[in-house]
C-alpha cells in the first residue's frame, strides 16, 4: 500500500483548538518548576519546620524564655562528670568553677554551696552531704577531691537532661529562647515582607501607571532614601522609636520598601503599553482598576521573588540589631540578642553562640532557597 | 666547613646574649577605650587615668609600695591652723620634659585654666567647691587678689579654702591638679595634647608617639626629678574596645596586661595563676530609685525593692567577679586610727540574699498585697553587657519574689543620663566610683539639691549633718558624724544598693613594683620587668 503524500488531512473540528501537551494552570507551572527544584524544596520545608518550631515548641517545654535559674548557669548540653562518693550522683566543675551534681541520666539536681576557698592552696571546698569535697585548681583542668582529698577520677560523658541544649549565663533554657528568638524573627519576616509589599508595590505601581512628572518625583524621593545605606537610616530610625518588637518592624517598614518601588515600577512602565491595557481604557476601566486589577497581578511573578528575597535581609537586620543592643528589649529572646550575650562567654561557653549564630544561618538559607527557586519557577524564559 | 661553623658559634653566641641578657624594661598595655582627651585639666574619662597618672604628677602622689599619701611635686606642706590655707613648697629644680623649669607660676596658671569657662574643665566643681573666690573667678565676678590660689615665689603655692575639707590633699592627688605648661599650651592651642612635641609633661614617663586609635607610647622622662628610680624604658597603651579580644592577646603574649577581660573566664584565669590583679575599689554599685515618682516616693516600696533582691547570688551567678554585697552607699575601704567607716554598721534590716517574704510583708503594708495593684516598674539602664546581665537578673527577682511586672528599657549612655538628670525614670542602673578616698566623695549624692543627687531624695537633717562633717576638721569626729547621716538615709533606702566592686585587671607575674588603686589607676612609675 502507498501513501500519497498529498492526499487530504482527516478533517476533525472537534481537534482542531486542542493544545499537543498538557495544558497547567499558571499556578500549576510555577509549583511544577518549583518542585522540582531540590534546594527550593528543602528550603520550603525548612522554613514550615521552623515555624512549626517557633509556634508550637514552646507549648512542649517546661521552660519559659526568661524563666531564670541563676545557680544553673552556663551549662552545656554535652559535658564531662566525675562519679561522686555517692552512687549514681555526678560533678560537673562548670567554666566558673562551679560544682553541679547531677544524676547519671543526665539531669541536673543542684549547684554545690562553697564553703571556703584557699587561694594560697588552690582548693575550693564545698558541702556534700554533710561532709566537704574539694575542688582543686592548681592543676589544670580543675580535680574534684572526695571528703578524704583523693581525686574522683572515674566518670562519664553526659547529655544535659534537664536542658537539652544547655542554659546561658542566667540559668534560662537555650532550647525555649531559641524557639521564642526563632518566632521573633518569622514575625519579623512575614509582618516587614507584607507591609513592604503593600507599600512597594502601591508606591511603584502608581509611579509606573502615572508616569511623567509624577513618576519623576516620586521615583527621585525612592533615589534619595537608597543613597544612603538602608541599614543607617534603619539604626537611626530604631534609636528614636521605643524599643520592642513594633519599633523594629516600623524601623523596617519605613525604608526598605524601596527595591520593591522600584521593580514595580519597571513592570508597570513594560505593562501599560500594552494592547490589553489599551482594550481596558477603551471600555471605560477607571484608573485604578486598570492598576489594581490588571497591572498589579501581571506583575506579581517579579513582587513574588522581590518580597522573598527580602525577608531574609529583614530577618538578619532584626539580628543585627539586637546584637548590637537597639533591637527587642530584654529579657524576650531574639537570635540576635542571644549571639550578643554569648560573644563575650566564647571563649568559656562557645555553645552559647554557636546554637543561636546556627539558627540565624538556617533561616537565611531556607528563605533564600525558597526565593531562589521561585524566581526561577516564576520566570517564562526558562519554562521547559 | 670552618666558616660555617664560625656562623654557627656566631649564632649560638647570639642566641644565648639574648637569652642571659636582662629582660627588656617595656610593657604593652591594653586599655579598652580611646580617652577622650589627654588634657589633664578637662577630662574626667577613667579611660585616660592610667595614662594621665604616668605622665603627669601634682604636688601630692601616692606611694607605689603601700599606697600612701606622699610628697610629688611639693617637698612639704604647713596647713594653718584653721584648717584653711595650705601652704607647699615645691622640689628644687623641678622640670618640664623640654627641659624649661617647672615653678610655682605653672600651678597658678593651671588653676585659672580650669576656672576658665572656654577650658571646658570636667572636674570643675572639685576646685569651685572648695577653693576661696574660684567660683566668682569662674563666673568673671573674681580677680586674681580674690582667688584661693597664690604663687608668692617659685617655690611656693599656698591654697585658700573656703571652708576646712581635711580630705583636700586627697583630692588634690587627682589628675586634674597636674600642672601644664603655659608656653605650649598658649602656642598650640586645643591642639597641645595632639604631637609628641608639644605634650610637655612633667611625671615618670613622656610620651613618645601618639597613635590614633590604636595606641600611645610613652617613654621614660629623664627630666623628672626621681628619673634614677623610673625603670621601665618604654609602656605601650594599646586600645583593644572588645574585652574577649583582650583575653586572646593577652594568652598569646602580645600584651602584658589588660585593663579589661571576659567575667566569664575570671574563675579560669584566676585558677590557672594567669596573672589577675585585685583590688577593693572605693566604688558602689546601685541603682537609682526614683524617691519624687509613685509609688516610689514611699519608703516601704523601696524597702521591698531591696529585700527582693539576692545579692550573693548576682555577685557569684551573674557578675562572676569578686564584690562584696552592699546594704548601703558607702563600702569599706576608709580608716581613721585603725577603724573602718563600715566597722560596726547594721545591715538596716537587708540580708545577702533575698528576703522573699520580708519584701511581701513591706509591700503589702505600703498598700501591695501580693503586688496587685503596683504598676508595671520600668527598669532602664544604659548599654553595657555586664548591666544588661544584672538587669535581667533583677527583672526576674522583682518579678518572682515580689509578683509585680517589669518593663526593661535601655538607652545609649548621653540619652540614659539626660533622662535621668531629668528625673524621667523609675529604677535605674548606677554607680559612683569614688573621687579621691573619702565618704565625702559619696555622700552629696543624696543632699538636697546637689547636681548629683539624681534620686531627688531629701531629708533636711540629712543636709544638716552632711554639711557638719563638711567643716569637721577631727576626722574622728567627722567619721562620727558621716556615719550618723549615712545611717541616717540608709534607713529609708533612696537607693537599691547592690555591690562594692573590686577592680581588676591581667598583668602578668613578671611586672612589679606598680601600684593599682582604689579608683582602678595604675601607678607605673617604680613598676619593672622581673627575671
Amino acid at each position: 500500500m502507498t501513501i500519497d503524500p498529498w492526499a487530504m488531512a482527516e478533517q476533525n473540528p472537534a481537534r482542531r483548538e486542542a493544545l499537543a501537551y498538557n495544558a497547567r494552570s499558571f499556578a500549576g507551572d510555577v509549583w511544577f518548576r518549583f518542585s522540582k527544584k531540590p534546594t527550593a524544596l528543602t528550603g520550603m520545608t525548612l522554613v514550615v519546620l521552623m515555624a512549626l518550631f517557633a509556634v508550637f515548641g514552646p507549648m512542649l517545654t517546661p521552660y519559659d524564655y526568661d524563666k531564670q535559674s541563676l545557680s544553673m548557669g552556663n551549662i552545656p548540653p554535652y559535658f564531662a562528670a566525675v562519679s561522686a562518693p555517692e552512687p549514681d550522683r555526678f560533678f560537673y566543675v562548670t567554666a566558673n568553677m562551679k560544682v553541679i551534681e547531677t544524676d547519671g541520666q543526665g539531669r541536673l539536681i543542684r549547684q554545690l554551696t562553697k564553703k571556703t576557698d584557699d587561694f594560697a592552696a588552690s582548693r575550693v571546698s564545698f558541702e556534700y552531704n554533710g561532709a566537704l569535697v574539694y575542688l582543686d585548681y592548681g592543676v589544670n583542668p580543675p580535680v574534684m577531691l572526695d571528703p578524704d582529698g583523693r581525686p574522683l577520677t572515674a566518670g562519664k560523658r553526659l547529655w544535659n537532661r534537664s536542658y537539652l541544649l544547655g542554659t546561658d549565663h542566667l540559668g534560662r533554657d537555650i532550647l525555649t529562647r531559641l524557639m521564642y528568638g526563632t518566632r521573633i524573627s518569622l514575625t519579623i519576616a512575614f509582618v516587614a515582607a507584607a507591609v513592604n509589599m503593600v507599600i512597594g508595590t502601591l508606591y511603584g505601581g502608581i509611579s509606573g501607571f502615572l508616569g511623567g512628572r509624577t513618576d519623576a518625583i516620586m521615583m527621585r524621593v525612592v533615589d534619595i532614601i537608597s543613597t544612603i545605606p538602608l541599614t543607617l537610616y534603619v539604626i537611626l530610625i530604631k534609636v528614636t522609636l521605643s524599643s520592642g518588637l513594633s519599633g523594629i518592624i516600623i524601623a523596617l517598614s519605613s525604608v526598605y520598601w524601596v527595591d520593591m518601588a522600584r521593580v514595580v515600577r519597571g513592570q508597570t512602565l513594560s505593562l501599560r503599553e500594552q494592547e490589553f491595557v489599551l482594550a481596558a481604557r477603551t471600555i471605560g476601566t477607571s484608573r485604578r482598576a486598570i492598576l489594581v486589577r490588571h497591572l498589579i497581578p501581571n506583575a506579581m511573578g517579579p513582587i513574588l521573588v522581590t518580597m522573598m528575597m527580602l525577608i531574609p535581609s529583614a530577618i538578619f537586620m532584626e539580628a543585627f540589631m539586637s546584637f548590637i543592643g537597639i533591637g527587642i528589649a530584654p529579657p524576650m529572646a531574639s537570635l540576635g540578642t542571644m549571639c550578643n550575650d554569648a560573644v563575650e562567654a566564647l571563649r568559656a561557653n562557645p555553645y552559647q553562640l554557636f546554637l543561636p549564630a546556627l539558627m540565624v544561618c538556617l533561616i537565611m538559607f531556607a528563605f533564600n532557597f525558597v526565593g531562589d527557586g521561585l524566581r526561577d519557577a516564576l520566570d517564562p524564559k526558562l519554562r521547559k | 666547613m670552618t666558616k660555617r661553623i664560625a656562623l654557627l658559634l656566631a649564632a649560638l653566641v647570639l642566641i644565648g646574649s639574648v637569652a642571659l641578657a636582662a629582660p627588656a624594661q617595656e610593657l604593652v598595655f591594653a586599655l579598652q577605650n580611646e580617652p577622650d582627651g589627654f588634657d589633664p585639666s578637662v577630662t574626667n574619662n577613667s579611660f585616660a587615668s592610667p595614662f594621665l597618672t604616668n605622665v603627669f604628677e601634682g604636688l601630692v602622689t601616692y606611694d607605689t609600695t603601700d599606697g600612701s599619701m606622699i610628697p610629688g611635686n611639693a617637698e612639704s606642706w604647713t596647713v594653718s591652723d584653721d584648717g584653711l590655707t595650705y601652704t607647699f613648697t615645691l622640689r628644687e629644680g623641678l622640670k618640664w620634659s623640654d627641659g624649661s623649669p617647672l615653678t610655682a607660676k605653672d600651678y597658678l596658671y593651671t588653676f585659672k585654666r580650669i576656672l576658665t569657662p572656654e577650658t571646658a574643665a570636667q572636674y570643675l566643681n572639685l576646685v569651685t567647691d572648695y577653693i576661696e573666690g574660684a567660683q566668682e573667678y569662674y563666673d568673671g565676678a573674681g580677680s586674681d587678689e580674690a582667688l584661693g590660689v597664690k604663687a608668692p615665689d617659685d617655690r611656693t603655692l599656698v591654697l585658700t579654702l573656703k571652708t576646712p575639707a581635711p580630705y583636700y590633699l586627697s583630692i588634690l592627688t587627682m589628675w586634674t591638679f597636674s600642672p601644664v605648661q603655659q608656653a605650649t599650651v598658649e602656642a598650640n592651642g586645643d591642639q597641645w595634647t595632639n604631637k609628641p612635641d608639644t605634650y610637655i609633661v612633667n611625671g615618670p614617663f613622656k610620651v613618645e608617639a601618639f597613635n590614633m586609635g590604636e595606641s600611645v607610647v610613652l617613654v621614660k622622662n629623664p627630666e623628672y626629678y626621681d628619673a634614677d628610680k623610673v625603670k621601665l624604658e618604654r609602656i605601650t597603651f594599646r586600645y583593644i574596645t572588645d574585652s574577649a579580644t583582650a583575653l586572646m592577646a593577652y594568652e598569646a603574649g602580645e600584651i602584658d596586661g589588660s585593663r579589661g577581660f571576659p567575667p566569664n573566664d575570671y574563675a579560669r584565669l584566676r585558677a590557672s595563676d594567669a596573672g589577675v590583679v585585685m583590688e577593693a575599689a572605693y566604688a558602689t554599685t546601685y541603682y537609682d530609685i526614683n524617691n519624687a515618682k509613685a509609688p516610689y516616693d514611699n519608703p516601704l516600696v523601696r524597702k521591698a525593692l531591696n529585700l527582693a533582691v539576692d545579692r550573693v547570688s548576682l555577685i557569684d551567678n551573674v557578675i562572676q567577679t569578686p564584690a562584696l554585697p552592699a546594704f548601703s552607699l558607702i563600702g569599706p575601704g576608709y580608716v581613721v586610727d585603725g577603724v573602718d567607716f563600715v566597722e560596726g554598721r547594721s545591715n538596716f534590716g537587708l540580708s545577702e540574699t533575698a528576703d522573699v517574704e520580708g519584701a511581701r510583708a513591706a509591700l503589702a503594708e505600703a498598700g501591695y498585697p501580693n503586688g496587685e495593684g503596683f504598676p508595671t516598674l520600668q527598669l532602664s539602664y544604659y548599654t553595657n553587657d555586664t548591666i544588661k546581665k544584672v538587669v535581667e537578673a533583677l527583672a526576674a527577682m522583682f518579678t518572682e519574689n515580689l509578683n509585680i511586672k517589669v518593663e526593661i528599657s535601655n538607652e545609649d549612655w548621653a540619652v540614659y543620663y539626660d533622662n535621668i538628670q531629668a528625673g524621667n525614670y523609675e529604677v535605674a542602673a548606677m554607680g559612683w566610683g569614688a573621687d579621691y578616698l573619702h565618704p565625702m566623695t559619696f555622700l552629696p549624692l543624696l543632699k538636697t539639691g546637689d547636681a548629683n543627687n539624681l534620686v531627688g531624695y531629701s531629708n533636711p537633717e540629712y543636709d544638716a549633718l552632711v554639711e557638719q562633717a563638711q567643716s569637721e576638721t577631727d576626722p574622728v569626729a567627722a567619721m562620727e558624724i558621716m556615719r550618723k547621716a549615712e545611717s541616717l538615709s540608709a534607713e529609708e533606702y533612696p537607693l537599691l544598693n547592690l555591690y562594692y566592686r573590686a577592680n581588676t585587671m591581667l598583668l602578668r607575674a613578671k611586672v612589679q613594683g606598680f601600684y593599682f588603686d582604689y579608683s582602678g589607676s595604675i601607678f607605673l612609675k617604680t613598676a619593672f620587668i622581673a627575671e
